[in-house]
């Protein structure tokens, strides 16, 4: 048992593999959903959270923190829906969100672009030329995109586990290979790597509830998580929020001890900007 | 399954993955044995063999293409090895050598640096620094070879079938994968997959007799083979040349029929005169 994220090029035939996956081994076969899902769970609007996703870097926006705030949800999200083991997640940057936990098996799916275009071309009813040019800009983006967030090469192999070329290997073949790897000692499900993932799951799920709650705009912080014990660190602006921060982690699910380390500090903007009171 | 590639970075742990394979399946595990078996062939020596394989190209070099008649030899060799046997080959280049040939599974194994310098240390007695020297060159080196023969990323993977990324995967367990993939089909030997084999190891060893040949210059002819129709195409020097190779080819036994479209190429001053 294990959990697998699949990650590939637009129109490389990764959601049919992970489908296919699913159903043999009896997993569950999830990707937008977690989208849905991290905007129910925590109110934020499922535009913004695909965009976050997918769309490349603009110019300014290494000043704002808009799509770091977007990604700790998503992330919340799909820790939440992968806790459960027996999933595989499709959808984007899985293998990046995820990093660390140790029953997790990474693969990535590549076709060469005749075969890519060919797909784009029958599915989305484009031209020749318009597929081309679609595959082409989501590449580009997928690339800037990880570039920018993680300063990693996304074609670069060694992020994943396996690397699964279809020009050659048919569907079937490629199922077979994931499923294999599913029953190597190496990617099961042990009880410690269950708890790092609950670990996971349940900071990431605080700190979301943090940063995505309407009364508090000056946290900056961090969440870690033991076995229940969560501990809470960073900065905020003010005394009330404060207290809201330590409010929310205290009363979020599977908390059992909090520990804080929140510290008041007002920066000086905020004395004068909008934030004033 | 017929014929496994592995193409590794040095000290990556290729070298065991592939002598597993070929345990498991009782396949011939080859690697230095292609440039022994070329270098008694073509009587040339086997450092030369070495150095073609993996010497960075040099500045000038695009213009002599010197090298180009080596892996002509090596190219022959492999893939007279692998006509009827089983083979895993996880010596150089076996991905690019064996370009096209059918039921060819080539595997790539990657591995982090930690691991890899680790490797290195141990094996060669080589302190972290130089480890990690060692690596970056070689690395270095195959990348710009690559790119230089073949014009492709090393790296890309999409030069592979699949790429294995021992980090988390043990080699037995990576081994076990590949092992049972190989029993499954369309990587069995079949009628069409024999002849189109055939006919690639007779024009990669009439390729490799013509690139012997001192008296003829240019080299670069294409050699094509169906059946026992034998296609030459390209630009020689001379009538001479031309006939040089047609009769290279009429002489191999299995050659039925020549379809020669060589060109000669014309003087240069009568080029400039036109």
């Amino acid at each position: 048992m294990a959990i697998i994220t699949i990650s590939r090029g637009t129109f490389s035939g990764g959601a049919d593999l992970a489908k296919w996956v699913a159903e043999k081994l009896g997993y569950r076969c999830i990707a937008r959903e977690v989208l849905t899902e991290a905007a129910k769970q925590y109110g934020a609007d499922e535009e913004g959270l695909q965009k976050a996703l997918m769309e490349k870097p603009g110019f300014i926006e290494r000043l704002s923190s808009e799509r770091t705030r977007y990604l700790t949800l998503i992330q919340a999200a799909l820790c939440n829906a992968m806790k459960d083991d027996r999933v595989v997640y499709h959808g984007h940057a899985g293998h990046l969100l995820l990093t660390g936990v140790p029953h997790l098996i990474r693969v990535r799916v590549i076709a060469n672009m005749d075969l890519r275009i060919a797909s784009a071309m029958h599915r989305q009813k484009l031209s020749r030329q318009q597929a081309i040019e679609y595959i082409r800009k989501m590449d580009d983006a997928r690339a800037k995109w990880t570039k920018f967030l993680y300063h990693v090469d996304w074609q670069d192999p060694l992020l994943y586990d396996l690397v699964i070329n279809l020009d050659n290997f048919s569907l079937s073949v490629a199922c077979e290979v994931v499923c294999a790897a599913t029953k190597l000692e190496v990617f099961q499900t042990s009880p410690e790597s269950q708890k790092l993932m609950d670990d996971l799951a349940l900071s990431t799920d605080v700190k979301a509830r943090i940063i995505s709650d309407p009364g508090i705009k000056t946290a900056e912080v961090e969440v870690a998580a033991d076995d229940g014990i969560v501990t809470v660190s960073g900065t905020v602006g003010f005394q009330e929020e404060l207290n809201r921060v330590n409010e929310i982690a205290r009363n979020a699910p599977d908390v059992r001890v909090l520990k804080s380390d929140v510290r008041v500090e007002t920066h000086w903007a905020l004395t004068q900007g909008r934030y004033a009171r | 399954m017929a014929i496994i590639t592995i193409s590794r970075g040095t000290f990556s742990g290729g070298q065991k993955l592939a002598e597993c394979i070929a345990a498991k399946l009782g396949y011939r595990c080859i690697s230095r044995e292609v440039l022994v078996e070329t270098a008694k062939e073509f009587d040339v020596s086997e450092e030369k063999l070495l150095e073609a394989l993996t010497k960075k190209p040099w500045l000038l070099e695009r213009l002599t293409r010197a090298r180009d008649r080596y892996l002509a030899y090596i190219r022959a060799t492999l893939l007279k090895e692998v006509k009827d046997e089983n083979v895993v080959y996880h010596g150089y280049a076996g991905h690019l050598l064996l370009k096209d040939a059918p039921h060819v599974f080539r595997i790539k194994v990657i591995a982090n640096m930690e691991f890899r310098i680790k490797n290195a240390m141990e094996r060669n007695n080589l302190s972290r620094e130089e480890a990690l020297q060692y690596i970056r060159e070689v690395d270095e080196g195959r990348a710009r070879w690559t790119r230089f023969i073949y014009d492709v990323d090393w790296n890309d993977p999409n030069l592979y079938d699949l790429v294995v990324n021992l980090d988390q995967i043990a080699i037995e367990s990576a081994c076990e994968v590949v092992c049972h993939l190989s029993g499954m089909e369309g990587y069995q030997r079949s009628d069409l997959s024999r002849k189109v084999i055939a006919d690639m190891v007779l024009a990669s060893h009439l390729k490799a007799l013509i690139a012997a040949d001192s008296n003829i210059s240019d080299r670069r002819v294409e050699v094509v083979a169906d059946g026992g129709v034998v296609t030459v195409s390209g630009t020689v020097e001379s009538i001479a040349e031309a006939d040089r190779i047609r009769n290279i080819v009429r002489m191999e036994p299995g050659v039925a029929e020549i379809d020669s479209r060589l060109r000669v190429r014309l003087p240069v001053w009568l080029v400039g005169g036109v």
